[in-house]
């Protein structure tokens, strides 16, 4: 009997693991603060089926007033993006048939392209939306 | 076919009888139907798992993160369900192609996760770890290899992606010399899982994975000493090529003392290999490939090659063999 559920738990802890990491996500995107902050440097990519846009965060642009003591941790935020070879940069994904029209509206200069982050300090930001001239380009 | 007829000529030499090449055939049939089925059961869980990931890929902008988080749950909670199920009812197959199906599923959901989470951030490896982790407690559960033969090349993956990132030299160096000296850290690692391994089997057999990762880590060894011998063509890394020699020759003892003549044959095929490097080099230096002398001798070199290496194999090790 025992050995039966021993089976049965190993099989099911990958699943429970995961489920406790959703919730610890869910929860950390709740409980944070949004923030918006001024990215540049899009470039769309694909993934297998799945597309995204590849982003530098422009901390020149970004208003550092969300912020506690007016100070952009930009630290924190490093630790969201990716080593890349032209140094760090961020993924935001996207559908495949909005990859077209966002590649257009970023492409386009006098857009303001914008990404709302889930923060709590100390914490790895999580990205939440992204907002092109101010409005929303996918919901959550 | 070609078995039939090599049998028949086996049973007109009267080294085997005819009773014998129908029990021959008879237990290779059984044995091919049983891979077969497995196959079977492994495609369709693939199938399924992948055509549930691409409804939800295709339709990504019309369905919630709650309802794609749902389904992913649900696929894996069935996935270790019937994997049980099938466990209970005797059907060890069935259950351990589930397992394996089970482990590729977690793969997919992870990257699920990362798309809903927007989770981009650290080194792309990072995935392979979480993947092994996640994935660890399935090869506890498994009664055979299956899930090994998956799981241990993503761990692989990771412990040579990981321990390459950290010891490679920054900037324009990588770029010229991408497999430099720090090969042979990844090296030792991968010789020392596959002692890790071949311990689990010897001490630990009821441990399905023991074996797959010792086959699988020495693979790994052998693949990295290749790089590092292939990428030793500058004439400044020839001392690599001495390196790589005390490693197969000391490895070879090793080997011998063991028995192991299937890696000794292995060591020598890697000795043509540093030979092959070294000929390379000196050709370069004499000017042949400036002319078409270099082409004409590489030709007569691979051809005496070609009838000279398997004597030498054979001779090297062939008395041992036939003992």
């Amino acid at each position: 009997m025992l050995k039966k559920y021993r089976y049965l738990l190993l099989v099911l802890a990958p699943t429970i693991l995961l489920f406790i990491g959703v919730c610890g996500l869910s929860a950390q995107i709740r409980l944070g603060k949004e923030v918006i902050i001024r990215i540049t440097g899009y470039d769309p990519m694909s993934l297998l089926s799945g597309h995204y846009i590849r982003y530098q965060i422009d901390w020149e642009n970004t208003d550092c007033t969300q912020f506690d003591d007016n100070i952009c941790p930009k630290e924190d935020f490093y630790r969201a993006l990716n080593n890349g070879r032209w140094g760090k940069s961020g993924r935001f994904y996207v559908a495949e048939e909005s990859a077209y029209d966002l590649d257009r509206a970023i492409g386009n200069s006098k857009n303001d392209a914008e990404i709302v982050y889930s923060y709590q300090k100390g914490r790895r930001p999580l990205a939440v939306r992204l907002l092109i001239n101010g409005e929303s380009f996918q919901s959550r | 076919m070609f078995k039939t007829k090599q049998l028949d000529k086996l049973v007109k030499a009267q080294i085997i009888t005819e009773q014998q090449k129908a029990q021959i055939l008879a237990f290779e049939e059984a044995k091919s139907k049983g891979f077969i089925g497995r196959l079977i059961t492994l495609l369709a869980v693939l199938s399924i798992g992948v055509g549930v990931i691409s409804i939800i890929a295709s339709n990504w902008d019309h369905i919630s993160d709650t309802f794609k988080l749902v389904v992913m749950f649900g696929l894996l909670i069935c996935a270790g369900g019937l994997s049980f199920y099938w466990q209970e009812k005797g059907k060890t197959e069935a259950a351990e192609s589930m397992l394996a199906g089970l482990f590729m599923l977690l793969g997919a959901a992870i990257g699920l996760i990362i798309q809903v989470f927007q989770l981009s951030g650290g080194e792309w490896y990072s995935v392979l770890f979480i993947w092994s982790v996640l994935g660890a407690p399935l090869l506890f559960a498994a009664k055979k290899q299956y899930v090994a033969c998956f799981w241990t090349p993503v761990f692989l993956m990771w412990c040579g992606t990981y321990l390459h990132d950290m010891l490679r030299p920054q900037g324009f160096g990588a770029i010229l010399n991408p497999f430099g000296d720090y090969m042979l850290y990844q090296i030792a690692l991968f010789g020392a899982l596959a002692f890790i391994g071949k311990m689990i089997a010897l001490y630990a057999p009821q441990v399905s994975f023991g074996d797959v990762w010792r086959r699988y880590s020495l693979w790994a060894a052998y693949f990295c000493l290749a790089l590092y011998i292939i990428f030793a063509w500058r004439s400044t890394h020839l001392y690599r090529l001495f390196i790589a020699a005390v490693i197969l020759t000391v490895s070879g003892v090793i080997y011998k003392h063991y028995g192991a003549y299937k890696l000794i044959r292995r060591n020598v095929k890697f000795g043509a290999l540093i030979v092959l490097m070294l000929y390379f080099n000196l050709a370069a230096s004499l000017g042949l490939w400036r002319t078409g002398f270099g082409l004409i001798l590489t030709g007569i070199g691979l051809l005496l090659l070609l009838k000279y290496l398997p004597k030498l194999i054979n001779r090297l090790m062939g008395e041992q063999k036939n003992a």
